[in-house]
């Protein structure tokens, strides 16, 4: 997509982030079907067509700067959403390749990157940002590379150690996650950080994700979506914050919520990194009004069959119990009992 | 939100003699005793074992303290036992201890759920694997509560709903527990509406 950036929507207090017209035709809906369960549904993270947001492997779109800006304000307030334990350093570096490697090749209007041996040159334009700095050595970078790199990147980024037949939540950056937090996740296994997941552990879908991710390999990422909801275009739905958000789960109506309601849906992409052996998993973050998805007249029938019929414990996990009826009322005139057709797209 | 039934809940097994071990570390606090003796009696046919075997015992109840359990403990034939009059002191202890620690320890550790999970911290700290390390919880169920919020830890916690000793929100004790903070997550419990809050009951007696 051309990417005419909007730097000054906001993701807090006026809440001025809005989707254009192309933004929503690319959504990355992540309902195949008209109900929704637990599954593994990982797939290649191959190229996507052109204009979607798989058509690269990192995407970047028209809400890149305003997402950047977020995440320094978050960052300013409360330095602990990023954490690196002292092992992962050559994990972040390898995170910061990936990065800057992916955004130059596919991005070359927007950024650049010179190597002559160690000594690197990134060009980030529309951040304004042109930085010199020795690939592997800490002291040429302001911040830990990780922190400097995904400052520059939309999405939270978790970066897992593999040892013991495990991962390990050892590094991140994670500002705009929906109700996990890094700081008390930091340490786990792949397991304990999954646990306040309901059903799926029985399902088995951990015990089948690790098996593959332990032998994802190098130069073969792979992807899934995930969803919840969330009151506001409201990218910080931390649990460290959750006293200043809650609150906002009481002011859904039937008549507000197409306007106050969004889809939030996580693209999460997993590569495996070529020095350290970790896993990276990019956790990106997309929101669309319920006003917005009713434009696409396939999503509006098929959001209403899969929130009124979306199983008790995950009406309750995903944090929708205090306004789901209200989400389903609100859909109610926009679904005509019309078969869908199968598959995400807009048809 | 899963308040309950949270996979990373530790579960600990019966603690139980490690003959590959070369040195063994015993950690004990009040009913964490019994345990640790029953191990001693499995070692009782290695003099070579006990003898670089260390216990580092806090019985917290002033009645159990005095000579008892170090009489005990010496009884099954352990020379170096130290007995603590704080938790705080025994870990401290412990911590030291591990600084110099030789490849080949073994670590055992007995107690309440709370007193464990602040021993794996620190065994944590000095990157000992999980199968240099067993514990078998006893005793009180009483939580350490982290809150998500303002970063307090509340001791003691016996109830499904707690006061947090830092910003005073009322914090519901989640079952997502936390190694390296060696606690349970506490999360604002009237967020969404304030004073609207479930019955407060002894949920972890």
């Amino acid at each position: 997509m051309s990417t005419a950036f909007k730097p000054d929507e906001t993701f807090r207090d006026s809440f001025t982030f809005r989707n254009s017209e192309a933004a929503i035709r690319r959504f990355p809906m992540p309902f195949p079907e008209d109900n929704y369960m637990y599954s593994v549904n990982i797939e290649p993270h191959t190229a996507g067509p052109p204009g979607s947001v798989t058509e690269f492997p990192i995407d970047i779109d028209e809400h890149y700067v305003a997402e950047c800006k977020e995440r320094a304000l978050v960052l300013a307030a409360e330095p602990l959403r990023f954490q690196a334990l002292p092992h992962m350093m050559s994990a972040q570096w390898d995170c910061l390749e990936l990065i800057m490697e992916s955004l130059a090749r596919d991005y070359p209007q927007h950024f650049a990157l010179a190597r002559a041996g160690n000594r690197w040159h990134w060009i980030n334009r529309p951040l304004g940002i042109n930085r010199h700095f020795t690939f592997g050595e800490a002291s040429s970078l302001d911040r830990q590379p990780l922190d400097f790199i995904t400052r520059q990147a939309q999405g939270d980024w978790v970066v897992m150690d593999q040892r013991e037949g495990d991962l390990w939540t050892e590094a991140g950056m994670v500002t705009t996650q929906a109700d996990w937090s890094l700081d008390f996740d930091v340490g786990m296994t792949f397991k304990e950080w999954h646990g306040p997941v309901p059903i799926a552990h029985e399902l088995g879908v951990f015990d089948r994700a690790l098996k593959f991710l332990l032998n994802l390999r190098l130069g073969a990422p792979v992807r899934r979506l995930n969803w919840t909801m969330t009151v506001h275009p409201r990218l910080d739905t931390s649990p460290e914050n959750y006293p200043f958000w809650g609150p906002d789960r009481a002011a859904v109506t039937a008549l507000n919520a197409g306007d106050l309601v969004n889809l939030r849906v996580e693209l999460q992409g997993l590569w495996r990194l070529p020095r350290s052996n970790a896993v990276v998993f990019s956790i990106r973050c997309y929101l669309i009004s319920l006003r917005e998805l009713v434009t696409v007249a396939k999503w509006g029938r098929r959001v209403h069959r899969v929130l009124k019929n979306l199983h008790p414990e995950l009406v309750d996990y995903k944090g929708l119990a205090r306004y789901r009826d209200a989400v389903v009322e609100w859909l109610a005139p926009y679904d005509d009992g019309v078969p869908t057709t199968p598959g995400t797209a807009p048809e | 939100m899963l308040v309950t039934g949270i996979k990373s809940k530790p579960v600990y097994a019966p603690l139980r003699y490690d003959a590959g071990g070369r040195y063994h570390v015993m950690l004990g606090q009040e009913v964490g005793e019994a345990p640790l003796l029953r191990v001693l009696g499995d070692m009782s046919g290695s003099p070579e074992a006990l003898a670089r075997t260390r216990v580092l015992y806090v019985p917290l109840r002033a009645a159990a303290a005095g000579a008892a359990p170090a009489a005990a403990f010496g009884g099954a034939g352990v020379a170096d036992v130290r007995i603590f009059g704080t938790t705080a002191a025994l870990l401290e202890a412990f911590r030291d201890l591990l600084g110099r620690a030789l490849m080949g320890t073994r670590l055992y550790v007995a107690g309440p759920e709370s007193f464990i999970g602040l021993a794996m911290k620190i065994a944590l700290e000095f990157n000992l694997n999980k199968d240099e390390i067993r514990a078998e919880e006893c005793g009180t169920r009483a939580r350490r509560v982290y809150c998500i919020h303002c970063r307090t830890t509340t001791e003691n916690v016996r109830t499904n709903i707690v006061t947090c000793g830092g910003c005073t929100r009322s914090l519901l004790v989640r079952d997502h527990y936390s190694r390296r903070l060696a606690a349970y997550m506490g999360v604002m419990a009237d967020a969404e509406v304030p004073g609207e809050l479930p019955p407060i009951r002894e949920v972890f007696a």
